[in-house]
């Protein structure tokens, strides 16, 4: 089971720490309790270091996450990968979700929701 | 599906293909081998291999690659399948059967069975590929940085190998316990990952987001040397309500178009992304899209995406080779839609059906019996309806249950080849009746039996190649399976040409074991059965053959737990058949339902020839024996063989209104034998719900289970094997007693 330690900081950011496991077994749970009613500030930092494992379930998540700061005009940032989902990352080369965080802001959520 | 339910198809399903390697591996070894067969042998190799792939067994997978290589090199006439190399994949076939049985972390810790496949794969070296020797650890790290230094013009003939897939994987895939990183590594083994495009498109809003539903979407590149089949196969755990497309590196641009039209996400989008994956160029994306719209604004009608194709293939040629290979495939698509229709299901469903159906009979006849009692012609004829519908649906239902014998035979032609190698002997196996249906339980539990009476068959009835060279033998003997019906029931044969069972020694062995007394004058028959006594056979008998624990007894002990029989007949030199009758289910029958002194009987229909009146016909004094038609038949009367009393809740009336001295006969038949059961009261045809009698009942003879009746009373089935056995013994008996009595009597 993942940890997750949300902290709003005063210099109006946002910092979200996940730690353990982000796999389909606490996916949910994760998503109810911790993200889906998540309010963050002009900045969050999202630390990923401490992940041991992730799966697609955890990956999902995480680009959710980022939806939802994205469509409340905030600005993500991701500090440390962490070895797990770098594998997975460069396995589904995802670089650009969890690097390269410029290029997926410029995809708006808007448009993401209109192709549905 | 579950993960372990996935797990479980995958055991399933690699028995299967252990199963047809080896068939084809026995095929291979008679002298029978054209490319049908190794192409065959090939696809189970890899098909196990890649199943064990996606679920991340790499022992089964590592090991297994190496044989697949082996079988390749043989499919492409590369290698020979000589003897030698046919028997060390005997042998790699048994380690990945073992290899399956067990997982990852107890193969680690296993180092004999590690030995065992270093062994093997020692023993295949002479016939790998040199580039599997040297290669076998290259990674596609490895590859991945020799291909960085491809030249330009290399990589250009790289993107013709190309694949496109295109996967929509059902949104209940994660639950189900498949993950797409499973399939992706997977891929990576087939060959080199060029481009993975994940769509996030389908990701809803926050609401409606279900964190354990699959939304990301992959257009992937794939280059690879593999078959269209065997990346389909990657897919094949998945491939339920899923929309799953691979294009192969021959594909046109209007195979993509037709894709890009097919998928839910928005055309420009997805053009750019096979842009991006290296699958189309933007020029010829370009062009397509223009002549697509330019084609729809000036047609006089709306123009169908086929016109679309049509126009893309006659720019771009499509050769007739592909045509060719696109009808291939729609064939092979076609064959493969008519094996869908078969579906595998647990067992224990089945056997939870047939037991629900079993007690909609027992209510059926309940209802029957009540409906009679109203004397309403109207509800009487809807319960006949009724009656006839159960009856379908029982049949139906068993019908489920019934699974050719021949797959329990072709599990016979290993044994007997092994056998053989073993005991330095020439064995022909031949099997007939293989599509001859019985109970999958019968099927189950009879392997056990079949196995001991072949190795024995094997072993003491077939000669060694001397002595049959010396008694002008040909050096091979013959075996033979076969299955087929008789009179309701299911007779197996297993026949050998070898020296037949020697009368006169099992007579003394018999002696000196005191099974028999010296003086006892015993027919052929009875002698032949003296081999099914407990403690007959002698240790010095015993080999590693045929001394595994399951005598002769036990083999009739277990035919006779199914309610069936088996008899031998053996002639000196010529040879012995050991003939097992089964009845053809055990769950529900057709029965004749009888009574004696108020206790209730069910005959199997299948055994009885007719039923006649007893006090119509001779009966010759004191041998409960009739004059039939001129046959002399012995009889039973249930009365005495079960010492029948009548129930306490009969009335005096009751009683006083019985013909004691009335009685019926029914006359019933198994195998060559005919014997009379004498009854009170003849009730007829019901459909009998067997019930298995309790282990206290185990010693009783002549009763094989129980059943409900309608009105909630018991009803015994009568064993009938056993209880012509008994009247034939009791008719000897009586026959001797009658000619020490009066011998001048009749």
């Amino acid at each position: 089971m993942a940890e997750i330690k949300i902290t709003q900081k005063r210099n109006n950011s946002t910092e979200i720490c996940i730690s353990g496991e982000l796999t389909i077994y606490c996916a949910m749970a994760v998503y109810q309790e911790y993200f889906q009613d998540i309010k963050v500030k002009e900045l969050t930092t999202i630390k990923l270091n401490k992940v041991t494992e992730i799966d697609t379930a955890g990956v999902q998540l995480l680009i959710m996450l980022i939806k939802i700061i994205n469509a409340q005009q905030s600005k993500y940032q991701i500090e440390s990968l962490g070895e797990a989902l770098t594998d997975y990352s460069n396995l589904f080369q995802l670089n650009r979700y969890f690097v390269d965080f410029e290029e997926f802001n410029s995809i708006s959520p808007q448009k993401s929701e209109q192709s549905q | 599906m579950s993960l372990d339910a996935v797990l479980q198809t995958f055991y399933v399903e690699a028995q299967e293909h252990l199963e047809l390697m080896e068939n084809v591996l026995l095929k291979i070894d008679e002298g029978e081998c054209n490319d049908e067969l190794l192409n065959e042998i090939f696809r189970s190799a890899h098909t196990i291999k890649g199943s064990a792939g996606i679920f991340g067994l790499d022992h089964i997978v590592n090991f297994t690659h190496v044989v697949e290589n082996v079988l390749d090199r043989a499919r492409d006439n590369e290698i020979t399948l000589e003897k030698s190399l046919v028997d060390i994949l005997f042998n790699c076939r048994d380690h990945i059967q073992k290899l399956v049985s067990v997982n990852l972390e107890e193969f680690n810790a296993q180092s004999e069975l590690q030995n065992i496949g270093k062994d093997l794969l020692e023993a295949l070296s002479p016939w790998t590929s040199s580039d599997e020797e040297s290669g076998s650890t290259q990674n596609s790290q490895n590859l991945e940085t020799e291909n960085k230094e491809t030249s330009s013009a290399e990589l250009e003939n790289e993107n013709d190998n190309c694949w496109h897939i295109s996967l929509r994987l059902s949104a209940d895939c994660l639950k189900n316990g498949m993950d797409p990183l499973s399939f992706i590594k997977f891929l990576t083994s087939l060959g080199e990952i060029k481009h993975i495009e994940t769509l996030i498109d389908n990701f809803p809003n926050t609401k409606n987001y279900d964190a354990e539903a699959l939304y990301f979407a992959y257009e992937i590149a794939l280059q690879s040397e593999a078959s269209l089949e065997e990346i389909e196969n990657t897919f094949m755990f998945v491939q339920d309500d899923s929309n799953i497309t691979i294009l192969p590196p021959s594909a046109k641009v209007d195979d993509y178009l037709h894709l890009i039209e097919k998928l839910p996400e928005e055309n420009q989008r997805l053009g750019d992304i096979l842009v991006n994956c290296g699958s189309l160029t933007k020029h010829s994306l370009e062009q397509a899209l223009a002549s697509q719209s330019h084609e729809n604004i000036n047609a006089e009608e709306p123009k169908s995406n086929h016109k679309l194709g049509e126009l893309l293939t006659e720019q771009h040629k499509v050769s007739k080779e592909v045509i060719n290979a696109a009808l291939t495939k729609q064939q092979q698509n076609k064959s493969k839609a008519s094996e869908g229709k078969q579906i595998r299901i647990d067992s224990n469903r089945l056997d939870h059906l047939i037991n629900l159906i079993g007690e909609l009979v027992i209510n059926q006849q309940r209802i029957e019996l009540l409906s009679k009692k109203t004397n309403n012609p109207v509800l009487i004829e809807a319960v006949d309806d009724f009656d006839n519908f159960t009856n379908q649906i029982r049949d139906a239902a068993l019908n489920l249950r019934m699974v050719p014998i021949g797959g329990t035979f072709q599990r016979f032609k290993r044994l007997v080849r092994d056998t053989a190698q073993e005991l330095g002997k020439e064995v022909e196996l031949t099997i007939e009746g293989a599509d001859t249906e019985l109970d999958r339980l019968m099927v189950e539990k009879l392997g056990d039996p079949l196995t001991h009476i072949v190795r024995n068959a094997m072993d003491h009835g077939l000669e060694s190649i001397e002595d049959r060279t010396a008694v002008d033998k040909d050096i091979k003997g013959q075996l033979k399976l076969s299955a087929y019906h008789e009179a309701g029931h299911i007779v197996i044969a297993i026949s050998d040409d070898g020296n037949g069972i020697n009368k006169e020694r099992v007579r003394e062995k018999a002696i000196e074991k005191g099974i028999i007394n010296p003086e006892s004058q015993l027919s052929d028959n009875e002698l032949n059965h003296l081999i099914f006594h407990p403690g007959f056979s002698t240790a010095a008998a015993v080999t590693n053959l045929s001394g595994r624990g399951v005598g002769m007894d036990v083999v009739k002990r277990n035919v006779e737990a199914l309610q069936g029989s088996i008899d031998i007949d053996s002639k000196e030199g010529i040879g012995s058949e050991f003939k097992i009758r089964l009845p053809l289910t055990l769950a529900i029958i057709d029965g004749f339902h009888v009574e004696a002194k108020s206790t209730h009987f069910i005959i199997p229909q299948a055994t009885i020839i007719e039923c006649i009146d007893l006090a119509n016909h001779e009966d010759i004094k004191g041998r409960h024996c009739i004059n039939l038609r001129g046959d002399m038949i012995p009889y039973l009367n249930m009365t005495e063989i079960f010492n029948l009393t009548p129930s306490l809740d009969v009335s005096v009336a009751d009683a006083l209104a019985q013909t004691p001295t009335k009685k019926e006969l029914v006359i019933v038949q198994f195998g060559n034998d005919v014997a009379g059961i004498a009854v009170d009261k003849l009730h007829g045809e019901i459909q009998t719900v067997v019930k298995p009698l309790g282990p206290i009942f185990k010693a009783l003879k002549g009763i094989g289970g129980s059943s409900l009746l309608g009105n909630g009373d018991i009803a015994f089935i009568l064993d009938i094997p056993q209880l012509i056995e008994l009247a034939i013994t009791n008719e000897a008996n009586n026959k001797a007693d009658a000619i020490n009595i009066s011998p001048n009597e009749k």
